[in-house]
């Protein structure tokens, strides 16, 4: 069979490391921002980094009932939404570390997370 | 082929492709790891799918593959065997293509590596039609960096129990 | 690489001895090992809690946790959690003992150890709020029905016939048999959240978590050494805005209020805590009440006394089982109990205390 170790295996290696260290440490760095993390059925799908958002873009969830995100860089939000009684759209913007939005319908969560403490911990409702 | 080579094929084949499944379940029992999806798990199993596309053939090392993801499916239901599925398909014919070129560019590490990247595409790529969006290929650059760590991995360990597989082999007639 | 494939140019495959071949997968293992370890670190540098989110009971649970099995923890807390849902509490699932209890009204009806001991602790605060908590509402909460898609104000006659069947003291309940007269209904819609609670508390000692902070559609289990920050929500607020802050050691958090499942027709509102006595929404001059207590249910169940009761009537009942609590009335005045005179402050002005 082959060897081990090959030039062009080293290159591979180097290569798909500069891709990944290019997309990565940047992230390393700017830790001190805010994420959204979106939970879809108890899985979370998507992890945005609230102050590499640009220009505020919304994403269209394939759920049911279906909902829209929309992702700025203060915070993040439920733009739009097929269920019924619109809870999600109704609580606003996410802007602090702590805050949550759900749709139950469509089974879709939102948390802030972020560096820093905040008060409080959590909140009675 | 005689009868009995054949027969003799399809037992080695069965060995190779429970010794896949031990491996995977081996590796699942691990923890997921902060950062990575749940389903991340290092490949080990790899081993033996890089093994039958060297020594057997491609058809065997999609049988190894279609094992495997038939046991996910069985296992841990419909969606870990599409992903098991896509990462295992298209991992397997980027190893084959690699395996198969003229001029052997690449050694064993190098294909792991390969082969383990591809890995995590398809099951990416599974993930994202199964969740319907496509914001999870965030999670690609670190999914990608664990790969290359596991790839390598894998690659010297294939190399160091290469001559055990062999002699394996040896005893099934090949 | 040795130097003589250098200096032989590229084309030629560097011919690896035996010692080098050794060294160099060895390096790249620790490169390997390195890398990930760069990349690992970087996500442990923020703490160690493990944040899980999902939706049961109608409601979404916020998990927050802290330890070496925090991730075990939080997948055994939430599938636990619909565990006992779909199994003891739901009055949606018919093979849950609740339903089944519910469906063979009029007749004795075995239940799980669990079940029996819930109804059991609930049925002891139903009589000591002198029915003020009345878990056999079902039939009247149905009729409503606010909160779900058939929500609507009932005629007079209906509550009526409603109110007869509801009636804590009829609950006949021995070791784990249960029996409720026919056409009535249990509810434990006042409770089962705070159950939960519960359940995670035996779930976090069990994994051995340093901290943990549990939000069952807004009852929360507060464990671990140190203090917590609990926020109540601001009535008048979004869902994320808070009005005071309770600083508290471990325990368990349940408010009770009218702002979170109304019915809106022609003009008036009507919120989903239901009077056992009156059969409407209850009106005794609180926005909401939060209790803190070390028990789940214990808090769940109070809160929703307490609410009915009304600030007078609810302190004597409070002081038996050892409870502190915050109301807020409509006027956006506030009272506190004394053990929590030191640990409450408000945070919005629009709010003040008595």
């Amino acid at each position: 069979m082959n060897k081990l170790l090959k030039k062009a295996d080293i290159f591979l290696i180097l290569i798909i490391s500069l891709a990944c260290s290019a997309f990565l440490i940047p992230r390393l760095f700017s830790d001190s921002g805010l994420q959204a993390v979106v939970y879809k059925n108890g899985a979370e799908i998507s992890r945005v980094n609230l102050s590499e958002v640009k220009e505020s873009y919304e994403t269209k969830l394939d759920s049911t009932p279906a909902a829209t995100l929309r992702f700025e860089k203060d915070g993040v939000c439920f733009s739009h939404a097929e269920c019924k009684d619109k809870l999600c759209v109704l609580t606003g913007k996410l802007t602090h570390k702590g805050d949550v939005a759900a749709c139950l319908p469509a089974g879709v969560v939102i948390v802030v997370e972020g560096s820093g403490k905040s008060l409080p911990d959590v909140i009675t409702y | 082929m005689s009868s009995e080579n054949k027969t003799k094929r399809v037992a080695l084949l069965g060995i190779l492709g429970a010794q896949a499944l031990a491996v995977s379940f081996l590796e699942g029992l691990l923890p997921a790891l902060p950062g990575l999806p749940p389903g991340a798990k290092p490949g080990f199993s790899n081993i033996v799918t890089m093994f039958t596309a060297y020594s057997m053939g491609f058809w065997q090392a999609i049988l190894i593959t279609l094992i495997k993801a038939a046991f996910a499916g069985l296992t841990r239901g419909p969606s870990a065997f599409l992903m098991s599925l896509s990462g295992g398909l298209l991992s397997t014919v980027v190893m084959y293509l690699l395996i198969r070129q003229k001029r052997q560019r690449f050694g064993l590490v190098g294909i792991s590596v390969a082969s383990a990247v591809a890995h995590n595409m398809g099951q990416l790529l599974a993930a994202m039609v199964l969740t319907g969006t496509g914001a999870i290929i965030g999670y690609l650059p670190l999914l990608t960096v664990f790969a290359l760590g596991t790839g390598i991995i894998t690659g010297v360990i294939l190399k160091a129990v290469i001559p055990v597989l062999i002699r394996q082999s040896r005893f099934f007639g090949r | 690489m040795n130097i003589y494939a250098l200096k032989r140019g590229r084309r030629l495959l560097p011919e690896m001895n035996k010692s080098k071949s050794k060294m160099l997968p060895l390096i790249m293992i620790v490169a390997a090992v390195a890398l990930a370890g760069l990349v690992t670190l970087d996500y442990f540098r923020g703490n160690r809690e493990y944040t899980k989110n999902d939706i049961a009971m109608g409601s979404v649970v916020s998990q927050k946790l802290t330890g070496k099995r925090a991730q075990k923890a939080a997948e055994e807390i939430i599938n636990r959690i619909s565990y006992i849902e779909s199994n003891n509490l739901s009055m949606n699932v018919s093979t849950s003992d609740i339903s089944r209890i519910n469906d063979k009204s009029g007749t004795l009806v075995e239940v799980s150890d669990d079940t029996a001991a819930w109804l059991s602790t609930t049925l002891d605060v139903c009589r000591s709020s002198n029915y003020a908590l009345d878990i056999t509402v079902g039939a009247l909460t149905k009729l409503w029905g606010i909160g779900s898609d058939t929500a609507r104000v009932p005629a007079q006659s209906e509550i009526d016939n409603a109110l007869k069947t509801v009636g804590a003291k009829n609950v006949y309940i021995s070791g784990n048999k249960v029996r409720i007269p026919a056409t009535q209904m249990l509810d434990l819609g006042a409770i089962g959240k705070g159950i939960a609670c519960d359940e995670a508390k035996i779930i976090a000692e069990k994994q051995e978590l340093e901290r943990a902070i549990v939000s069952v559609g807004g009852s929360i289990l507060l464990y671990g050494k140190g203090d917590f920050n609990v926020g109540i929500r601001d009535p008048s607020g979004d869902a994320n805005e808070y009005m005071g802050i309770i600083k508290t050691k471990a325990a368990c958090v349940s408010t009770s209020g009218n702002y979170e499942k109304v019915l809106t027709f022609k003009g008036k509102t009507y919120h989903h805590i239901l009077s056992p006595v009156t059969g409407y929404p209850a009106e005794s001059g609180l926005v909401s009440v939060t209790i803190v207590c070390d028990s789940g249910l214990l808090s769940d169940a109070l809160s929703t006394a307490s609410f009915v009761l009304g600030y007078e009537s609810s302190l004597s009942l409070l002081e038996k089982y050892n409870a502190q609590a915050v109301y807020i009335f409509e006027d956006k005045s506030v009272a506190v109990t004394d053990g929590l005179k030191d640990s409450f402050s408000i945070k919005n002005s629009d709010y003040r205390l008595r």
